[in-house]
């Protein structure tokens, strides 16, 4: 899935603590942010795909997949994603 | 006012002060029996079971996933249109049965607040992939007001003080400290706290498995050489049929001089002298309480920056966590200038912080929903 990330949604005072340090060869965010960014977009656009499916009696509940219907997109090398796996 | 309340067995004061005043209180099935064992007239609403409390939820694929919201929102939304509620108030909006609540009730027309959780990242909204659904938080202090803001949040919050922290404007410490001793056979050792937090995959962040428990173990291991501190390990309330394997870490550790407990925090936490954790919730507890404490996360450090000079000494490196313990148990500058800070933090964390947050919710809750229907008429 390919995914154009809003820079809005990453912080670098976030970024400047990551263990996995930054990321400069592509942007000035970390793995794990740029992970975490992707992971919200790609819930945010399932959700809003969906939107037209997921709707009841004049009421769209497409924003109830966006807690935990989640693609793990942690980058590989993460200690974290082993652990979560 | 007719009220629909998904709340947690500790939101009992809450939910009592509700019934109290002579509000219908509706809730689901799932948990109507936590709250009628002590004693309080709560009614049932038809409401399916929470999708991810399904047996295998987790394990599930994303589609299946997303299948079991939508075989549960029919039920939920038809139940939430024909209760005529004045008002739907959940502790949080984040899993799917309370967010299918508040999607409905807002379609609906019918005003909808959340009793935010508060603590320092852990099960909290706020962090910058998630948000709230309701239209009003009713956060503990403008600790959550800050915290939002900062990642982006456009929820509307109000600060009200924590229910569940009203306890600590009036507890009786040294009695506390006495029983503490009785049950562990000591007398003048100094007494750790280690609040033990769990994980859940609200974010890439909060999915890290690794809770420091070793760091933790071994700190206490070299501090019985300084000053022969007892440790009192606490599971969180979600793992407290996990004491025995606890205690088989701890064994397996070589750990001496400790004791493993499911007491309330507020039977423990008053009569320590030092806590420590893992970016529990219970660090808030502890600057309410005037408790000395170390917040550690080796690996998610990213809102220690956020909580500096809060009143909590925060620790992100294994290495830093000994000596960050000792100096918060026995180093006396490190503990005035901790105190000195928790003059603000109790305010920061818990609004006014005057043990009267339950009533405040309450009223916040009647005078928010009263104009709703005001305005609507």
């Amino acid at each position: 899935m390919s995914i154009d990330l809003d820079a809005s949604l990453l912080d670098p005072r976030i970024c400047a603590m990551c263990p996995l340090g930054p990321e400069p060869a592509t942007t000035r965010f970390c793995a794990r942010c740029m992970a975490d960014a992707a992971a919200i977009k790609a819930r945010t656009m399932l959700a809003d795909e969906l939107r037209p499916r997921l709707t009841y009696d004049g009421v769209c509940y497409a924003d109830a997949i966006k807690y935990d219907v989640l693609p793990n997109l942690l980058p590989k090398e993460d200690p974290a994603e082993e652990a979560c796996a | 006012m007719r009220l629909i309340v998904v709340a947690r067995s500790e939101n009992a004061g809450l939910v009592a002060e509700m019934c109290k005043r002579g509000h219908e209180v509706l809730m689901p099935d799932a948990i109507i029996g936590l709250f009628r064992q002590a004693g309080l007239p709560v009614q049932p609403i038809n409401m399916p079971q929470d999708p991810n409390a399904i047996p295998g939820y987790l394990g599930l694929t994303m589609e299946q996933k997303i299948q079991c919201i939508v075989s549960a929102a029919p039920q939920v939304i038809d139940a939430v249109t024909a209760s005529k509620a004045d008002a739907v108030v959940v502790w949080t909006d984040a899993p799917p049965l309370p967010r299918l609540m508040v999607l409905a009730a807002r379609a609906r027309g019918i005003p909808t607040f959340e009793i935010t959780h508060g603590s320092f990242n852990t099960y909290r909204q706020g962090h910058f992939e998630t948000e709230s659904y309701v239209d009003y938080v009713l956060a503990p202090g403008q600790e959550e007001v800050d915290f939002r803001a900062f990642y982006g949040s456009k929820a509307n919050v109000v600060v009200t003080g924590k229910p569940t922290l009203d306890w600590t404007t009036t507890v009786d410490k040294p009695l506390i400290r006495s029983q503490l001793c009785e049950q562990a056979g000591i007398t003048r050792r100094p007494i750790v706290m280690y609040g033990m937090t769990w994980r859940h995959p609200f974010s890439t962040w909060e999915r890290d498995k690794d809770l420091g428990e070793s760091e933790v173990f071994s700190a206490h291991k070299m501090l019985l050489n300084v000053c022969k501190p007892y440790l009192i390990i606490k599971p969180h309330p979600v793992m407290a049929n996990m004491a025995e394997r606890v205690r088989a870490m701890c064994d397996e550790a070589g750990m001496t001089d400790y004791a493993v407990s499911t007491m309330p925090v507020s039977s423990i936490l008053p009569g320590c002298d030092l806590l420590v954790s893992h970016n529990s919730s219970l660090l808030v507890e502890g600057i309410l309480c005037d408790i000395p404490s170390v917040c550690f996360s080796f690996r998610e450090w990213n809102d220690h920056r956020f909580h500096s000079g809060k009143g909590v000494e925060c620790i992100e490196k294994r290495e830093d966590l000994l000596a960050a313990m000792a100096r918060c148990l026995l180093d006396a500058p490190t503990k005035d200038r901790l105190a000195q800070e928790r003059v603000a933090a109790k305010h920061y964390f818990n609004g006014p912080n005057d043990g009267h947050a339950t009533e405040r919710v309450l009223n916040t809750i009647e005078k928010l929903a009263a104009s709703r229907v005001e305005a609507c008429a």
